[in-house]
């Protein structure tokens, strides 16, 4: 079996990739894969959501034992953030209140040796399987997500905690490999597809081909009030079959939310570069006018003209 | 058509929630609680903008889905006390205030930790209560803000006093009157300005969400219906889980609210801004 894997997110229209509390990660070694929600009026939920993801895709835990490594790994790094000097009066004031973190979380497994696949879900994240060739037969699609039927998205979905409980129990499924397509999909996309079906599929397969084409590609169905401005994500497993029992990759190509964050940074911080060193050549230049033997008439002038070219320039 | 008033306070969308608070002589006078009506006006507003930036913090930073605007009403006139993004009143509080508070300690009891409460204004009391003055200084700032944010929630204002208004020489309550309901008449993509009133009192001859000028028996009442918006559907979920009764077509008012009422008004109006009404994006 050849597998392709895809994997493209973004943040809502007004928020910058940091902001950004999806997550997901992929094990090509131990073929596991996973996405992640976390809902975002919880406390500190993206680092809740990245420990879940990545340790989803680790092969030697036990489900529970599992859950509670992300529990103490959670509680860790958050004690570290808040015990800083320079904390917020509001972080502090939460974390004493013991507030968690919550996110949903799907995951996705391939048993290679037994040609199989499992999966499991909290939440209204979903795993969607269509069939190669049942792009437009949804009743034969697989649709895994802990939402009971019929499905409504709503703002209360199941979650894990990062404080023990949680809302809901996880879903699972499991099926022989064939060639198709899984989509590990965050609410606002899955939602999407629900409404539109093999009309969904079309536009992923022809316009998702990249983090470029992807995010364009959601602004345009969020500005065509057709998808929730909310984070999005999404990984895309397509499955061929090249005669070969074993599972070989083919074209991956994942976008890492960490670079993805960097990029953004690193581009403002050139932005902001650009801005302070124009202020200060600006100030230089008008000393040198305001220095010049010309009238007040002619300074204002140049100046005038200056900032006119510069305007152009920007 | 999109209905009117279901609009979600989120980032690319921020709405605003504007607070008119009385700021007159009379809120000197001693309230149920103990302490002055503006102590606890004061106390009650800052723990509500307290409670949005909880709402709307994933941690280290504030989402700035609401627009908090303060103006006062009293002896210095129309003031604006403070505007600013939710993330301005969090990183930015006039001072913080230490308090104790019980959580629990993970085993069945609680444990008494120190907390810090943030004071994002000052109470004031003095002088009489131009309230139509007041509203003509909001007028422009709503309709600035409807311009600049056309697709945001329509605005929300709360108007708390003690008493029908009054100042030297100008009929202000003819005047409140006027401008209340041109700023109701503004309209926007998601609908007209939404005035909500709190009139405190001592909780005798209380009258909560009257749906008719009809069955209001006193003054106050009456004026307070006149310049209060009609309570959209999209705020009744809100209302029944702060144990608020709204019938049909009912304007959002209460005069003469107790404490206890008090909170749960303001938390009713701003709901849009807390937990409740706001999406989970």
């Amino acid at each position: 079996m050849i597998v392709n894997v895809r994997g493209y997110i973004t943040s809502k229209d007004a928020e910058a990739y940091k902001d950004c509390a999806d997550h997901y990660a992929c094990n090509l070694q131990l073929h596991r894969f996973a996405i992640a929600d976390g809902v975002s009026k919880s406390f500190f939920p993206k680092l809740w959501s990245k420990i879940l993801v990545d340790k989803a895709v680790e092969q030697t835990c036990d489900e529970d034992g599992a859950l509670e490594d992300c529990r103490k790994e959670w509680l860790s790094q958050v004690t570290r953030r808040v015990s800083r000097p320079e904390v917020k009066w509001f972080t502090a004031n939460a974390f004493l209140r013991q507030e968690p973190a919550l996110s949903t979380l799907v995951t996705l497994a391939f048993d290679e040796e037994n040609m199989c696949w499992t999966a499991s879900a909290i939440g209204d994240s979903f795993l969607f399987f269509v069939p190669r060739g049942r792009e437009d037969d949804m009743e034969h699609w697989t649709k895994l997500s802990s939402k009971p039927e019929p499905v409504v998205f709503d703002n209360f979905p199941d979650y894990l905690s990062s404080r023990g409980g949680g809302k809901g129990e996880a879903r699972h499924t499991a099926g022989l490999i064939e060639p198709g397509t899984f989509y590990l999909m965050t609410d606002a996309l899955s939602e999407w597809v629900f409404e539109n079906r093999g009309d969904a599929l079309r536009l992923i397969q022809t316009d998702w081909t990249g983090q470029n084409g992807f995010r364009d590609s959601v602004n345009r169905l969020r500005h065509s009030g057709v998808l929730h401005d909310d984070d999005s994500s999404v990984l895309i497993i397509n499955v061929e079959d090249d005669g070969i029992g074993d599972i070989c990759y083919g074209k991956v190509d994942v976008s890492s939310l960490e670079d993805l964050v960097g990029m953004e940074e690193t581009l403002q911080h050139c932005k902001d570069t650009v801005a302070l060193r124009k202020a200060e050549l600006w100030k230089d230049i008008e000393e040198i006018i305001d220095n010049a033997n010309l009238s007040e008439y002619a300074k204002r002038e140049i100046k005038d003209q200056l900032s006119k070219d510069d305007a152009l320039a920007n | 058509m999109e209905k009117k008033h279901s609009k979600q306070f989120s980032s690319a969308n921020p709405g605003v929630v504007l607070f008119v608070l009385d700021q007159s002589g009379s809120m000197k006078e001693t309230y149920p609680e103990g302490g002055s009506k503006a102590a606890f006006l004061h106390k009650v507003v800052n723990r509500t903008i307290n409670e949005m930036i909880n709402a709307n913090m994933d941690g280290e930073t504030v989402k700035d889905r609401a627009i908090v605007s303060l103006f006062g009403c009293g002896g210095k006139g129309a003031t604006e006390i403070r505007t600013d993004k939710l993330s301005g009143f969090a990183n930015n509080p006039l001072r913080i205030e230490s308090a104790t508070q019980k959580v629990s300690d993970g085993n069945g009891g609680l444990v008494e930790v120190s907390t810090q409460n943030p004071v994002f204004f000052e109470a004031q009391a003095g002088g009489p209560t131009p309230l139509g003055s007041t509203l003509e200084v909001v007028k422009p700032v709503v309709a600035a803000f409807m311009d600049k944010y056309p697709d945001s929630p329509a605005p929300v204002i709360i108007i708390v006093s003690d008493g029908l208004p009054y100042a030297e020489g100008v009929d202000e309550e003819a005047k409140a009157i006027a401008e209340a309901r041109e700023i109701m008449d503004l309209q926007g993509n998601d609908g007209s300005p939404l005035i909500f009133n709190c009139h405190i009192g001592n909780g005798a001859n209380k009258c909560t969400f009257p749906s008719s000028e009809d069955d209001l028996h006193d003054e106050q009442a009456r004026f307070l219906y006149k310049i209060s918006s009609e309570v959209p559907d999209s705020y009744k979920e809100a209302a029944a889980k702060l144990e608020l009764e709204l019938p049909d077509n009912c304007r959002g008012m209460v005069s003469n609210a107790d404490p206890t009422t008090l909170i749960k008004f303001i938390n009713f109006g701003s709901s849009g801004a807390s937990q409740d009404r706001m999406s989970n994006n």
